[in-house]
């Protein structure tokens, strides 16, 4: 997993201090140049400008290095450093895209109502639940949300795991109804 | 009951797009072409076989890595087709066990069967049963009977007797040992003999015939305690040749009865 990585290569320079001048972590800039090239990627995919994307990323980096300094952070510190701040930078991400559908839905501009438009607020709700999901639950049932997309069944996701196919979905089904929960989903 | 099973296909079908739209999303959202912090393809192969000991920081990668996703996809689709196949022959397996032992088992029974009378009145013979308290041996005497079959044989001409045969008396009340004499000239053979009432055989045994001082007899061991008293019908029958003679299942008399006791 890790390797060594030349963020000058090509790579996105995050600016060393945050909006209020606040200087930020040495190792959270550090994973914020590694991560950003596939940050940025991953906004445009969104439909987001890149530059609005690396302000997303400075954001996310500034947080990230206010919450490494926090005592709650020295008892539980973070495993992997990259992965946190990608999923810190992807909150933001969806948070942009839920605002700008709201402006865009009050400004009643999308074309959805004509004839072959396709209502892109379904597409954007999934994007934002299975990123929540992905954030909330543990390794294992982010597996068996991977090993549901390949299709196997519960019985099958239970055998995998060592319990019943009832309990696999159960759990399966909690974890998705929690991060509904949290996105205000019903 | 309706609403239900259409509020669970409901929730099926949106489990369905999610999924599909997931595996859309994630193969495609998250661009890694330098693959950058991405983990080796044998990590990734052996969290897809070995769920359970899956590292966390490969779970955490995968979720933003499509490149990495699209392999362990891969790798779980190999996996689940392995499962399958096992399961399958593993499947099988069973399934042919249980065949096979179904097979052995029922020629088992045919073979016991087969060898038993056709039609088994129980009439097993005293001596293997279990005793009764207060059961005495005089129970597992056999009663000798003889009857005597020699003038049943059919007479030539078409004129047949219309004299009614008296019908021979057989206990009921103890096993007997029915010893039956074949007409003269009878081969020594096995015959099969019945007892019938009307068109019902509520009594059958087979036998293997000897010749005892010039005379062709038939033993055989029977108990008739379970049958009502009354007039049957004994059919001794072998090679297409059937004898018949009517027979009088009578209870014991009351002197023998107080012998037993």
């Amino acid at each position: 997993m890790a390797e060594k990585v030349h963020p000058n290569e090509g790579g996105v320079r995050v600016n060393p201090v945050d909006r209020r001048g606040r200087p930020i972590h040495p190792a959270v800039l550090n994973a914020a140049e590694e991560i950003g090239r596939r940050a940025l990627r991953h906004a445009e995919r969104q439909r987001i400008d890149p530059a609005v994307a690396a302000t997303l990323l400075e954001e996310a980096a500034a947080t990230v290095s206010r919450a490494m300094s926090a005592p709650a952070m020295s008892r539980n510190p973070i495993r992997d450093l990259r992965s946190y701040l990608f999923r810190a930078f992807l909150r933001r991400v969806n948070k942009r895209l839920k605002r700008e559908l709201s402006v865009a839905e009050s400004l009643q501009i999308r074309g959805r109502d004509t004839p072959d438009a396709v209502d892109p607020r379904l597409s954007i709700d999934n994007k934002i639940l299975i990123d929540e999901f992905l954030m909330q639950c543990d390794p294992a049932t982010r597996d068996m949300l991977w090993r549901r997309i390949v299709g196997f069944s519960w019985r099958e996701i239970g055998w995998s795991y060592g319990i019943s196919s009832h309990a696999a979905e159960s759990r399966f089904n909690q974890a998705f109804q929690k991060a509904r929960r949290r996105l205000g989903l019903r | 009951m309706v609403r239900r099973r259409i509020t669970e296909r409901e929730a099926s079908r949106k489990e369905e797009e999610l999924l599909v739209f997931a595996r859309c999303y994630l193969s495609d959202a998250f661009p890694n072409p330098e693959r950058t912090g991405c983990p080796p393809d044998d990590a990734l192969g052996l969290m897809a076989i070995r769920a359970v000991d899956s590292d966390a920081s490969l779970s955490e990668h995968l979720m933003c890595c499509s490149p990495c996703f699209n392999t362990y996809v891969g790798h779980l689709a190999e996996a689940r087709a392995k499962v399958r196949t096992t399961a399958w022959i593993k499947r099988s397996a069973v399934a042919f066990g249980i065949a096979a032992v179904l097979a052995i088992a029922g020629y088992l029974f045919l073979a016991t069967h087969r060898s038993a009378p056709i039609i088994a009145p129980r009439n097993q013979a005293p001596t293997v049963a279990p005793e009764k308290p207060g059961q005495t041996q005089a129970a597992a005497i056999y009663v000798p009977v003889l009857i005597d079959l020699s003038s049943a044989s059919p007479t030539r001409g078409s004129k047949q007797s219309t004299a009614r045969a008296v019908p021979q008396i057989i206990p009921s009340g103890s096993p007997v040992a029915l010893s039956l004499r074949l007409p003269l000239g009878s081969e020594e053979r096995l015959y099969l003999i019945t007892l019938a009432s009307g068109r019902r055989i509520v009594w059958s045994a087979s036998s293997q015939a000897r010749r005892e001082n010039g005379d062709t007899l038939l033993q055989v061991h029977a108990d008739f305690k379970d049958l009502s008293t009354g007039s049957y019908q004994l059919q001794v029958s072998s090679g297409g040749r059937r004898l018949s003679v009517p027979v009088l299942i009578k209870g014991a008399p009351p002197n023998s009865t107080e012998q037993q006791r």
